[in-house]
């Protein structure tokens, strides 16, 4: 009975060491946090966000090529496309082309890739079918003043090509730079 | 002289004419969007609710827009409002198309109305002491339940805006576009100092104190016993 005393004892040793090591993490990084506490101060951050805008209107839309031979090669009757950045837009910006439809007909088609476009910065470029092609690159933001930036356009028609009526589609994206 | 007098005015009131209409007559499609990126933070089975102002402060023409997204994620996501199918009457028929919303050409304005319609909103002008009227756009992302903390999700989302502006070869439309990146926080704020540079008497200190214990324990133990064997 003399010996009870030692084995309680032990046991509760036992207890301690097992509580301890459930909660090891906890306790070792408390004690590491205060050996590292030799200085403690705070800032405070002030942090605003400025909202971006950013709009763009097309003029002298769709664009008109009259009546072409077979073959022929003409720019617009109604050149040039302006995109205009609006004054508001307040990010750099990229203006991008995109031929999302080919030339088609009531019975016949032919490639976008006919088309093109000139712009001051580039030559004549031809479209892809669903490919963006940069027309401006990383143009300063207009700050107050409508930007206009213009965009010369130019069709063949291939030999041979069946008499009608063909129309596509382009898509003209102004993204933040 | 009275002749060439009349041929300047003539020629003046000819030039000012052509270019009277052609300006009035000309055709222009477009609209704006504000703001172009947003971030947010989210925790799992949280919905993240990004608002998306479209106007048209500057084109002759409404705008019929039509939204989309990509993402590089399959979470869930609705657009508000929704593809409807609409009819419009124009001097050549009737067109049916798909579109998510319509943006009337509307100026900015000194004030805002008392009373905003719903799905409406008045965005301060950047530049001027104004308010452009706006129409409000809602995407809705779905954090999954089994989202991991600490992910991170880019969203795209694209607003293409078309005009009916007569026949033509080529008809040009307007796409904007609104990055959106969602993060996987926890739902708890912690900041836990990583203790991998501390001295080895620290970081193995939870060892070291549960082997003494335990020797602490063992040695009570032999002690007792020898007692009893005494």
């Amino acid at each position: 009975m003399g010996g009870m005393k030692e084995i309680y004892a032990s046991i509760m040793i036992l207890i301690i060491a097992l509580i301890f090591l459930g909660f090891k993490d906890q306790i070792t990084t408390g004690i590491a946090r205060i050996t590292g506490f030799t200085e403690w101060s705070d800032v405070t951050q002030a942090s605003v966000t400025v909202n971006e805008f950013i709009s763009a209107t097309l003029f002298n839309v769709p664009i008109q090529f009259g009546s072409l031979n077979p073959g022929n090669t003409s720019e617009a009757i109604n050149n040039p496309l302006i995109v205009q950045v609006g004054g508001e837009t307040n990010v750099n910006y990229n203006i991008t082309l995109n031929g999302t439809s080919n030339f088609t007909s009531t019975t016949s088609n032919f490639s976008i890739s006919y088309l093109q476009f000139n712009t001051t910065e580039k030559g004549w470029t031809n479209y892809t079918l669903n490919v963006e092609k940069t027309a401006y690159e990383n143009e300063p933001a207009p700050l107050g003043t409508s930007v206009n930036k213009n965009i010369w356009h130019r069709v063949g028609i291939p030999p041979g090509t069946i008499a009608g009526t063909y129309t596509a589609n382009i898509t003209v994206t102004v993204k933040k730079a | 002289m009275k002749l060439n007098r009349f041929v300047g005015f003539g020629l003046l009131i000819f030039i000012l004419t052509t270019f009277s209409m052609e300006y009035g007559f000309a055709q222009s499609c477009g609209f704006g969007a504000t703001p172009l990126t947003a971030h947010a933070s989210a925790i799992p089975g949280q919905k993240v609710v990004v608002t998306w102002n479209l106007y048209n402060m500057y084109s002759d023409r409404k705008a019929h827009i039509v939204l989309s997204y990509t993402a590089d994620t399959d979470w869930e996501v609705t657009i508000e409002p929704g593809p409807r199918n609409v009819s419009y009457e124009l001097p050549t028929g009737i067109v049916t198309i798909q579109e998510n919303l319509a943006l009337d050409p509307l100026p900015p304005v000194e004030y805002k109305p008392e009373v905003i319609p719903y799905g409406t909103s008045y965005i301060k002008h950047p530049n001027a002491d104004l308010y452009i009227p706006a129409k409000v756009v809602t995407f809705t992302i779905q954090v999954p339940q089994d989202a991991k903390v600490g992910e991170s999700h880019k969203f795209h989302f694209i607003a293409k805006g078309n005009c009916f502006t007569g026949t033509g070869a080529v008809i040009p439309s307007v796409e904007l576009g609104l990055d959106v990146t969602v993060d996987v926080v926890p739902q708890e704020f912690y900041e836990r100092e990583i203790i991998a540079k501390a001295p080895w008497y620290i970081r193995y200190a939870g060892m070291i104190m549960v082997l003494v214990l335990i020797a602490l324990a063992a040695a009570i133990v032999v002690l007792v016993r020898r007692r009893k064997v005494k």
